[in-house]
């Protein structure tokens, strides 16, 4: 009898912990991302380290290369060979909806998410808030460095500013973009920008080394790249400017019809989450959340937030993206 | 050959059917597999080039090829290439001669010393002279412009000259090694005659070597232009920011600019038509100009030829060798190493800013891990089936011989002359899903079919060559003697030319391993290779980081080539 009793409770535990794993999440997940490889790193230890029967994958490149890629993947009725796509800001997002490539999700996470920060349809979240500000060469005073848009048509920067491309990278693209659309600086801007030799590097971690390297004094760049860089020991410094001020939010939105539909929510769950994003924080990128500390003060900064038409931009991004290469002879 | 013909043909009788369909088996087999693997993509090119959903449509490629940018990315490319050759070989021919023909000391370690530039990935050599001599912030420019106080940058190696600088220094040796070994070989009476008959020093060199060791320095010159019209990594790091645009280097960019449509690929289709024009004009130009006649003289390897004493030229030159040695195969390799330890980018090259967390970073990064596995794996298989695959084919030329062998020889040795960018457009074309669903995109198994394309040719080559020495009278022993078919090619044929096949083999496993012009369009998210993990790296603004992937991959192709060196003992490392 006793042994009749000790096998069945050996059954029954068996079954339990059979029971349990299999509840447990496993398998795959696999993320698009154009973050920077290190925070990428960050993220994927943290996650596996809290569901460490999951193997979280990503994959890196620049946000023009990724929907390159993306395009590629989804052609003559393809599925794309990830779960989830987080690229630097939203402008390319309305287009992945229309094409029917997202799957609506709203985390439990967005409670402490501004509702600005969600897409109205649930397609995607931000995951964490990009800005783009000025960064410098040590070489130069910090007094002296360029503190609005209009500071670096002056001549003493000619030939002396890089920026990114923005056919290679979306921030930038975002931010031309908005600059384009904005009356206050529009084409002509673009044309002053030119005019005062301001050149174009392929990627955005590239155009911060050629700051840090001193091939130009200036450059148009964003803060937590930057603040990287910088964290290693790069020569260089970064502020934002005192006014139009330029914030993304980043957004994260899971593959209609990913292979791991389940690890995908789970992963934007854990990127949504305080814990996910004091990773994020940890390395130099700036939270979304309400309850995350940080040395950022994004309330100020959204003070002086420049306005972004959204409609707008997801209408002419295209022809602002063309008006860019045809001023810069591209 | 008539004699053997007629044994063929008893021995056929004697076999009746199944000799026949064996041989038939292998010509068809050869036939479907080089249809596959290169006829496919090739045909595919030009069809998109000039079709689109069926229909003739033109306008793209004639708004393609006449673009003012795509016509002068071409004239680049035909420059570079150009420049490059005609430099590359009068490097490769003097070095040859000082070092096959002159008293000059240390001579056997100077040759091998002189061999290195070939083994190692143009593209690090780039990165190094980029991070040295860029127009605008290179290490020794920034340096240069302190000592001296001048006011702008000395040296610009992002322009055309630089390219053409950095691609010379990886290919003369080309010219190099086929030239020492016609020297080797080149009868020495007839030096020795001209100079019974009162020819002085120069007039010998001018009217007997060089005449002799022409074809060489003709198939050696060949190389170089074809590798450099088809090359990417060099232009695409030196001249890609600032917007000096070769054909392929175009063609990178067309795709990826185009947002990944397919008119983005159709235009590189477009432009691939363009590149392979160029690069069939600078063919023929090229036999025209080099026309490699035959010199039965060049006998084996029995005499000696005299050496010329150099006298007093003999420091001065060996100093010009050794500091050629020094600014070509050291120079690079330091300032790679050095960068490697760097902090961040930019940073004084003192001390204070080194560390080891730029390999701490390759090694935790999944992409490095997977990156040399991948290459391994591509480079490995594609080895082994091109080793089979090409001594089938050259099995098929040189000794079935069937109707149309001609027709097989060509088509295997296209994708030689085709350059690796446009092999991989075809690819893409042909195997992501449009030829019976067949959808490889994204996986390592286009890598490997561009691969096996790109490189059967060398196979092809070598073994040729070798089952030319093997008379078919040896087989026809074996047969007599009652051995089946497939026993005489087992015991005969094969163990004889097997030597041939494994340095087939080493041919094509080294250049794979160290490719990025291929594999840059047809990575996926877990297919980088090695080179187009350091690319990306570099691309990415990651200049430390790709340093260091850099320092570790040329470890391995050390370590490689020196087990290479000894697997072959008697053949020079390849």
């Amino acid at each position: 009898m006793k042994k009749l009793v000790s096998l069945i409770l050996a059954i029954a535990l068996t079954l339990s912990v059979c029971a349990a794993l299999a509840d447990a999440p496993s398998g795959k997940v696999m993320l698009y991302s154009s973050m920077q490889e290190a925070q990428l790193q960050a993220i994927e230890k943290a996650f596996e380290e809290k569901y460490p029967t999951v193997d979280m994958e990503y994959y890196y490149a620049g946000g023009g290369k990724l929907v390159t890629k993306m395009t590629t993947e989804a052609q003559d009725g393809g599925q794309i060979a990830s779960d989830l796509v987080w690229l630097g800001d939203p402008s390319d997002y309305e287009a992945f909806k229309a094409n029917g490539w997202l799957e609506p999700y709203i985390s439990p996470e967005t409670e402490h998410i501004a509702k600005e920060y969600i897409d109205a349809d649930g397609y995607y979240t931000a995951g964490r808030l990009v800005t783009m500000g000025i960064a410098w060469f040590i070489g130069v005073d910090e007094a002296d460095a360029p503190k609005t848009w209009n500071d670096l048509l002056d001549p003493k920067w000619n030939n002396q500013i890089i920026m990114t491309d923005p056919s290679q990278a979306s921030t930038t693209k975002y931010w031309m973009a908005a600059m384009m659309q904005n009356p206050k600086y529009g084409e002509a801007y673009f044309q002053a920008l030119k005019d005062n030799g301001v050149e174009l590097e392929s990627g955005t971690t590239a155009t911060h080394n050629r700051v840090a390297d001193a091939s130009y004094q200036v450059g148009i760049c964003l803060d937590y790249v930057s603040a990287n860089l910088i964290a290693e020991g790069s020569p260089m410094a970064f502020h934002y400017t005192t006014e139009d001020v330029i914030t993304m939010t980043s957004p994260i939105a899971i593959i209609k019809g990913c292979a791991n539909p389940d690890n995908a929510r789970l992963l934007m769950d854990f990127i949504l989450s305080k814990e996910g994003q004091e990773v994020l924080v940890a390395n130099n990128l700036v939270s979304v959340r309400d309850d995350v500390e940080m040395q950022v003060d994004t309330s100020a900064i959204a003070a002086i937030n420049m306005e972004v038409d959204y409609a707008d931009l997801g209408a002419n991004l295209q022809n602002y993206l063309d008006t860019f290469n045809k001023i810069f002879g591209k | 050959m008539k004699f053997r013909s007629g044994v063929s043909a008893e021995l056929a009788a004697v076999d009746g059917r199944k000799r026949l369909n064996m041989d038939k088996v292998m010509t068809v087999v050869c036939f479907i597999l080089l249809l596959i693997i290169v006829v496919i993509p090739i045909v595919m090119i030009i069809y998109n080039a000039f079709f689109n959903e069926g229909k003739l449509e033109v306008e793209m490629f004639v708004e393609q090829v006449t673009e003012s940018k795509n016509l002068e990315a071409m004239w680049n490319t035909l420059k570079i290439a150009v420049l490059a050759t005609i430099l590359g070989t009068i490097m490769g021919v003097f070095y040859a001669w000082l070092l096959g023909r002159s008293d000059i000391p240390a001579k056997g370690l100077m040759r091998a010393l002189f061999n290195i530039p070939y083994m190692f990935p143009p593209f690090l050599g780039a990165m190094a002279w980029d991070m040295m001599f860029n127009g605008r912030s290179g290490y020794i420019n920034k340096w240069l412009v302190q000592l001296f106080g001048l006011k702008g940058m000395p040296i610009n190696i992002n322009s055309v000259w630089g390219i053409v600088f950095v691609e010379v220094s990886y290919y003369f040796p080309f010219v190099f090694m086929q030239v020492v070994s016609a020297l080797e070989r080149m009868d020495p009476t007839l030096e020795e005659s001209a100079r019974i008959a009162g020819a002085k020093q120069r007039q010998v060199i001018w009217k007997i070597t060089l005449p002799l060791v022409k074809p060489a320095i003709s198939a050696g010159a060949l190389l170089i232009l074809t590798t450099s019209l088809a090359h990417f990594g060099v232009p695409s790091i030196l001249g890609y920011a600032k917007g000096i645009y070769t054909l392929p280097t175009r063609i990178y960019a067309v795709i990826y600019n185009s947002g990944g449509s397919f008119d983005g690929i159709r235009q590189g289709a477009a432009l691939s038509v363009m590149l392979v024009v160029v690069v069939a004009a600078a063919l023929i130009l090229q036999n025209r100009i080099l026309s490699a006649g035959n010199y039965d003289i060049i006998k084996g390897k029995s005499m000696r030829p005299t050496l010329i004493k150099l006298r007093g030229a003999k420091i001065p030159l060996f100093l010009l060798a050794i500091l050629t040695l020094v600014l070509i195969v050291i120079v690079p390799l330091v300032m790679i190493v050095l960068i490697s330890f760097l902090k961040a980018y930019g940073l004084p090259l003192e001390f204070k800013n080194f560390t080891l967390a730029q390999y701490e970073k390759v090694f935790s990064a999944n992409g490095t891990i997977d990156s040399i596995r991948n290459s391994l794996f591509v480079s490995i298989t594609a080895g082994i089936i091109c080793m089979f695959l090409g001594t089938l084919v050259a099995y098929v030329v040189q000794k079935i011989r069937p109707k149309g062998k001609g027709v097989l020889e060509v088509i295997s040795m296209l994708p030689y002359a085709i350059p690796g960018t446009v092999l991989s457009i075809g690819v893409i074309l042909a195997w992501s899903g449009r030829i019976a669903g067949i959808n490889l995109y994204n996986t390592i198994w286009i890598i490997l079919v561009a691969y096996l394309a790109r490189y059967l040719s060398f196979s092809m080559k070598t073994s040729s060559a070798a089952l030319l020495q093997v008379h078919s009278s040896l087989e026809e022993a074996a047969r007599v003697c009652g051995a089946s078919h497939t026993e005489s090619l087992a015991d005969i044929t094969l163990p004889l030319i097997r030597p041939a096949m494994v340095s087939g083999f080493f041919l094509i496993f080294l250049p794979a391993m160290r490719e990025v012009t291929t594999s840059i369009l047809l990575y996926g998210p877990y297919t980088r290779t090695l080179g187009v993990q350091i690319y990306s790296l570099r691309d990415a603004g990651m200049i430390p980081q790709a340093a260091a992937l850099a320092t570790v991959a040329i470890g391995i192709i050390i370590i490689l080539n020196t087990i290479v060196t000894k697997l072959t003992k008697d053949r020079k490392g390849v």
